[in-house]
């Protein structure tokens, strides 16, 4: 029986261990949840002051809510002329467009995702073939001012790669995992 | 037989009253037709307004100068009603009003509804499913909460058949927050479990000040549409579309109908709808939009009023009337029943006895028959004879039939 014990409390000790799980506040890299949201920063402050080593850390930030889109899976928030794209991620099964015009804060992992120079020349060649097949077909006028919109938005990254002499345009984008509004 | 006085009187008003409520009732069963109209909608074609009669199989069709159409050039000159049929015979022209003709679109800008007077006049409900306007799994719309919203706020958890203190102090602090007056004067949205999604509760409170109320991510969501009216909002008609591009139609207290959007900047507003007002308590309202037009019709007693409206900016285009066909329950009511005594309305689901459809000529034609009457009965110098006279005067064929009937006896 004496041989028994030693390995019994190992395996209890390691079972509460890994139950009780990393506190909530040791996970915040940037600032506490829920306590802290009037300390929340604003997301033109944010992005001003951007840390890279923050990418994949979890984050909490403050603005205003301008567009809810793609079947209320993502919504962007703004705060003067910077703003931030929001997934809908863990308990959030979206965002109602009634958000629009309401400050929130959003508490969420930051993500990155890279357009490289390549990438970005593929996106516009592909996009160009798209159109020419997309006008030769009148009769799909919509599927054309689409493509045309698309295309425009390539360019544009692809010429501020260059203007600030980059290898890649950066998209910024947080995984939402929990939100309050404020007014 | 015989019976005394007392009962004889008591017995003729008895009888009057009975038969005069139910005599109006048994003749309108056994001679009331409803008015039957055509379909009347506007042609993106023909750019007019034209009556649709299904039941004509060979032509169903028919434009205001009287042509008909066949089933075929219905099809063509209806596309947005026929998209189907024509995809079907690959007579689909590519555009139709300046859009591509696109089955998809066509289909997510159908608009059908309708609007009855007896949403106001009936129980008025305690409490109300809690949905998820966004629910984890598309399409199923189902809730263990349900809510009430009177002089206070409360969520039960119906599988626990308990109230819900945490969600409820959450819903009461939104609403708090959003200066929400109590008590609510409705709450109304949209309670049917089968629909594509949920936009939750439009509500009015004791200020007249109107919030839209939903639960979004397990949480209360509550805002006031700042959407304000001189006369006041008499009540909301939810309508969840496709293209979630509204909420429904709010119907002001003078009968003006608006549609509920929601802009850019998530500031709610309303385009009035470009007809004239309507008696929200009688009026009944269906609409039939699509991508071009929204066709509405509003059912009056006296026929029914079509307004073609362009779909986008709500403004008048065309406009129709089909009076109403007088039935044979209106022609025999006309002389027959001075008035009714009705249980209830039939706008209503409510009990509310009310005395309705008074009809002058019938009142001349009861005057007439009490005064035959008397007049036969000049001789008899008894009470009964004045007594009789009222019954006639208050119940007319109901009293009539009682006379007819009662003994006799020594009465006269």
């Amino acid at each position: 029986m004496k041989y028994l014990v030693r390995p019994l409390t190992i395996v209890v000790i390691a079972i509460i261990t890994a139950c009780g799980g990393t506190p909530k506040s040791d996970s915040y890299t940037y600032v506490e949840f829920p306590d802290s949201i009037i300390n929340a920063p604003y997301v033109n402050t944010f992005i001003k002051d951007l840390d890279s080593g923050l990418i994949g850390k979890r984050i909490l930030l403050r603005g205003r809510i301008t567009n809810v889109r793609q079947g209320n899976r993502h919504c962007i928030m703004s705060n003067s002329d910077k703003s931030i794209r929001l997934d809908a991620k863990g308990d959030i099964m979206g965002f109602n467009k009634e958000l629009i015009g309401n400050e929130m804060t959003v508490y969420g992992t930051l993500c990155e995702k890279r357009f490289y120079k390549d990438d970005l020349l593929r996106m516009r060649r592909s996009y160009m073939e798209l159109l020419e097949a997309a006008s030769a077909d009148t009769s799909i006028t919509t599927e054309c001012e689409r493509i045309a919109s698309d295309l425009t938005d390539v360019n544009m990254m692809y010429q501020w790669t260059i203007d600030n002499n980059l290898p890649y345009y950066s998209i910024m984008s947080i995984d939402a995992e929990e939100y309050t509004i404020l007014n | 037989m015989r019976i005394s006085k007392t009962y004889y009187y008591i017995l003729l008003f008895a009888i009057g009253f009975c038969v005069s409520l139910s005599v109006p009732y048994l003749v309108q069963i056994a001679t009331y037709t409803p008015p039957k109209y055509p379909l009347v909608l506007y042609s993106s074609q023909l750019k007019d307004i034209v009556y649709i009669n299904y039941s004509d199989n060979m032509c169903p069709m028919t434009d205001r100068k009287g042509r008909k159409y066949t089933t075929s050039e219905f099809d063509s000159l209806m596309p947005l009603l026929n998209y189907r049929q024509l995809i079907a015979d690959g007579r689909m022209p590519s555009k139709i009003g300046g859009f591509d003709s696109d089955a998809k679109m066509i289909r997510s800008y159908q608009t059908s509804f309708r609007i009855s007077p007896t949403r106001k006049h009936q129980p008025k409900h305690v409490a109300y499913p809690v949905f998820e306007s966004i629910p984890r799994r598309v399409g199923a719309i189902n809730t263990d909460y349900i809510f009430s919203l009177d002089k206070d706020v409360e969520i039960y958890d119906i599988s626990l058949n308990k109230l819900d203190k945490e969600k409820t102090q959450l819903l009461k602090n939104e609403l708090l927050r959003r200066n929400f007056t109590f008590p609510a004067q409705w709450v109304i949205g949209n309670t049917a479990t089968k629909k594509r999604y949920d936009e939750g509760y439009f509500v009015l409170d004791a200020d007249g000040k109107l919030f839209h109320m939903k639960m979004v991510n397990s949480r209360p969501f509550v805002r006031d549409t700042h959407l304000t009216t001189n006369s006041g909002w008499h009540s909301f008609h939810p309508y969840e579309p496709t293209l979630h591009n509204f909420y429904g139609i709010l119907i002001s207290n003078d009968g003006k109908l608006a549609r509920v959007n929601i802009d850019d900047n998530g500031s709610y507003y309303v385009q009035w709808l470009d007809i004239p007002n309507i008696d929200p308590d009688i009026d009944y309202v269906r609409v039939l939009g699509n991508l071009l037009y929204w066709n509405v019709t509003v059912t009056k007693p006296e026929g029914e009023y079509t307004y073609a409206l362009n779909a986008w900016m709500l403004s008048a285009i065309d406009s129709a009337f089909v009076p109403a066909k007088e039935s044979t329950w209106n022609k025999i009511n006309k002389w027959t029943f001075p008035f009714i005594i009705r249980l209830k309305q039939e706008n209503s689901l409510l009990i509310e006895p009310k005395i309705t459809d008074i009809n002058v000529n019938a009142i001349w034609v009861h005057i007439l028959l009490v005064g035959i009457y008397a007049y036969r009965k000049r001789r008899h110098g008894s009470h009964a004879r004045w007594y009789a006279i009222v019954a006639l005067l208050c119940f007319g064929l109901g009293a009539f039939l009682a006379i007819a009937f009662l003994p006799k006896n020594d009465i006269y």
